[in-house]
């Protein structure tokens, strides 16, 4: 019985030596116990541990970059799991989008869900950008910060773009035709443009590997970046606060 | 002593307080319930919610409305309209009114170059909207183009592009009884 | 930044060895830059691609050219090639919109609509014809995406596309078929006399 005991107490102790190595601060009871947590997680520390109540209003904010970003997240994992089931080949990439409509579990709200966080996404970050104009936001000391986020912009429309040929629809194609002939018309080096853009003279199957792997990979990967300097700048500069 | 004291901490507060009206910023802040607070929990579980009502908004949407699928690709067979991307239509309605060179490439580049430049071009210093009508004009008018143009690309565009009344009320022009 | 280039810069002209080796070490280091820069553009250009060849033969019925009636227009819409037959011979038509990229429609009319409405249109200068009030409809070619529109031998005449579609060229092969190279424009007088 003393035994059975002293190994009880013992898995106890271990326990919640486990929960405090992940854990380390317990319940954020008091204001002490919740700064710490917020200074020493991993998680939360792209949050300033004090915030004034006045920078985080949702009448102010309307959590519109927070959502913005969570939208990327979204996007982020349904194209995970897309991926699993998609080919970019012009052989293998319309049948695919078939199969994921009417043949994968739960395939098509998986792939309605990355569609429509894709135009929400668009949305959110047109809203946030109006909302750090129409505030003012953007002026001393924010002005690297702003133009930071009109690149993020500029990468969620290109990652839009790039998404919208994948499918291999008669929608992919005429419109990837169309912007891909807009970079013909730029001075210098337009058609050269095109060509390295589309890798071949019309949108085939070498376009639709390029357009993959920018929408999979390299856009993602920049934009990521971007945000990464775009949120540091946030906490650096300061919340811009109410007005 | 005592005075002397007196009278160099109240000269000093004096200092202090002309210097912080100086300083003040232009905008006026509220401050009596403006008060320091630690982010975790309180910021933290607002963007959780938020998080939570885009989730699921987005799972609800995607159950009611399909994501469009058209045919398979075809490059002898452009479709009638053929559409960008509702947040493109805006630059096809450019791009079908002005040379491409224009539409295309110069007026975007202008646009975001600008968009970059917007803060160093404001030499405004206040934040109130009461002291920079001019930019919040200028942004309202922006705004309301690329809403207008974006809306016209989307409803009011028809068979070849063509300016459409009866796309509106979902009555698509026959092409004479051909194939459009 | 800028006064460490001036001293650099004025070192320099002493040339110690210290600032020699320094200003060696960044012209490499730029010169470096540049060439990965303009290697990886050159990576991700195609040397070989496997698209559909320029140059092909039609098939079937229309491989001979005994089988094509004079003023008629045929669509290649497969290779998005126009083969057009004239008193003079035959020419070829790139099927691509010039504003744009899309593929062109035929239509048998293109501009009863416009002579209707009222607007001027210039003549077919292929057929010398003119699109009147009396006779008002010419075949042609319309683009889907927005609206340019082509008489039946390329020229623009109305919408947003800048010039006329490209001709491309056209011979006779050995064995007597039509052989047509896309990725050869020709002008406006070509003709393949048969």
């Amino acid at each position: 019985m003393k035994v059975i005991r002293g190994a009880v107490d013992e898995m106890w102790s271990i326990m919640g030596q486990m929960t405090s190595a992940v854990f380390r601060h317990g319940l954020p009871l008091t204001d002490k116990i919740a700064a710490r947590t917020a200074l020493t997680n991993f998680v939360l520390h792209i949050h300033p541990v004090r915030v004034r109540r006045s920078w985080i209003r949702m009448s102010y904010t309307l959590c519109l970059g927070g959502l913005s970003f969570f939208l990327f997240i979204v996007l982020t994992v349904t194209g995970l799991y897309l991926m699993f089931y998609y080919v970019p080949s012009i052989n293998h990439a319309y049948q695919d989008m078939r199969d994921l409509q009417f043949v994968v579990t739960f395939g098509g709200l998986i792939r309605n869900m990355h569609r429509w966080a894709a135009h929400a996404m668009v949305i959110t970050v047109w809203l946030h950008m109006a909302r750090v104009f129409l505030t003012g936001s953007y002026k001393k000391p924010r002005e690297f910060n702003w133009g930071v986020g009109t690149l993020l912009l500029l990468i969620t429309l290109l990652l839009s773009f790039t998404g919208y040929l994948l499918p291999w629809d008669q929608l992919s194609i005429w419109a990837v035709t169309v912007g891909t002939n807009m970079a013909k018309y730029a001075p210098i080096a337009g058609p050269y443009t095109r060509y390295l853009m589309l890798g071949g003279h019309a949108v085939g199957d070498a376009t639709l590997l390029r357009f993959y792997v920018m929408h999979v990979v390299g856009l993602p990967l920049v934009g990521f970046l971007l945000m990464v300097v775009h949120f540091w700048r946030v906490r650096k500069d300061g919340f811009s606060g109410g007005l | 002593m005592a005075t002397e004291a007196a009278d160099r901490i109240a000269a000093r507060q004096r200092v202090e307080a002309r210097r912080r009206q100086l300083e003040a910023p232009t905008t006026v802040r509220d401050d009596s319930e403006d008060e320091m607070i630690v982010s975790f929990p309180e910021f933290i579980f607002k963007e959780f919610i938020a998080a939570v009502a885009m989730t699921v908004f987005l799972v609800v949407v995607s159950i009611f409305l399909q994501a469009p699928l058209l045919g398979q690709a075809n490059p002898g067979v452009t479709p009638n309209p053929s559409k960008a991307p509702w947040y493109f239509l805006g630059l096809q309605e450019l791009l079908s009114r002005f040379p491409p060179l224009m539409a295309g490439v110069a007026f975007p580049t202008f646009v975001i170059v600008l968009m970059i430049l917007v803060p160093f071009l404001d030499r405004n210093p206040s934040r109130r909207p009461s002291e920079r009508k001019v930019a919040i004009i200028l942004f309202a008018l922006y705004m309301a183009i690329v809403v207008a143009l974006v809306i016209i690309g989307t409803f009011f565009r028809g068979h070849e592009f063509i300016w459409d009344w009866g796309w509106v009320l979902g009555n698509p022009q026959n092409c004479g009884g051909a194939a459009c | 930044m800028a006064a460490d280039f001036r001293r650099l810069v004025e070192d320099s002209r002493v040339m110690t060895r210290r600032s020699f080796l320094a200003i060696a070490g960044w012209v490499g280091f730029t010169a470096a830059s540049a060439i990965a820069l303009f290697q990886s553009v050159k990576f991700i250009q195609p040397n070989a691609t496997y698209e559909d060849p320029p140059a092909f033969k039609p098939v079937g019925d229309l491989a001979f050219p005994a089988n094509y009636a004079v003023g008629s227009t045929t669509v290649l819409i497969d290779k998005r090639v126009v083969i057009n037959r004239d008193q003079d011979g035959f020419y070829a038509i790139s099927l691509i919109c010039t504003h744009l990229g899309c593929t062109p429609r035929y239509f048998p009319d293109v501009t009863s609509d416009l002579v209707l409405a009222g607007t001027q249109i210039s003549k077919d200068p292929d057929t010398g014809q003119l699109a009147t009030k009396a006779n008002p409809a010419l075949p042609g070619f319309k683009c889907p995406c927005h609206g340019s529109r082509y008489f039946r031998d390329a020229d623009n005449f109305f919408g947003p596309a800048p010039r006329p579609m490209d001709r491309v060229h056209m011979e006779l092969a050995k064995d007597g078929r039509l052989f047509v190279d896309r990725s050869v424009i020709v002008d406006h007088k070509f003709r393949l006399k048969v």
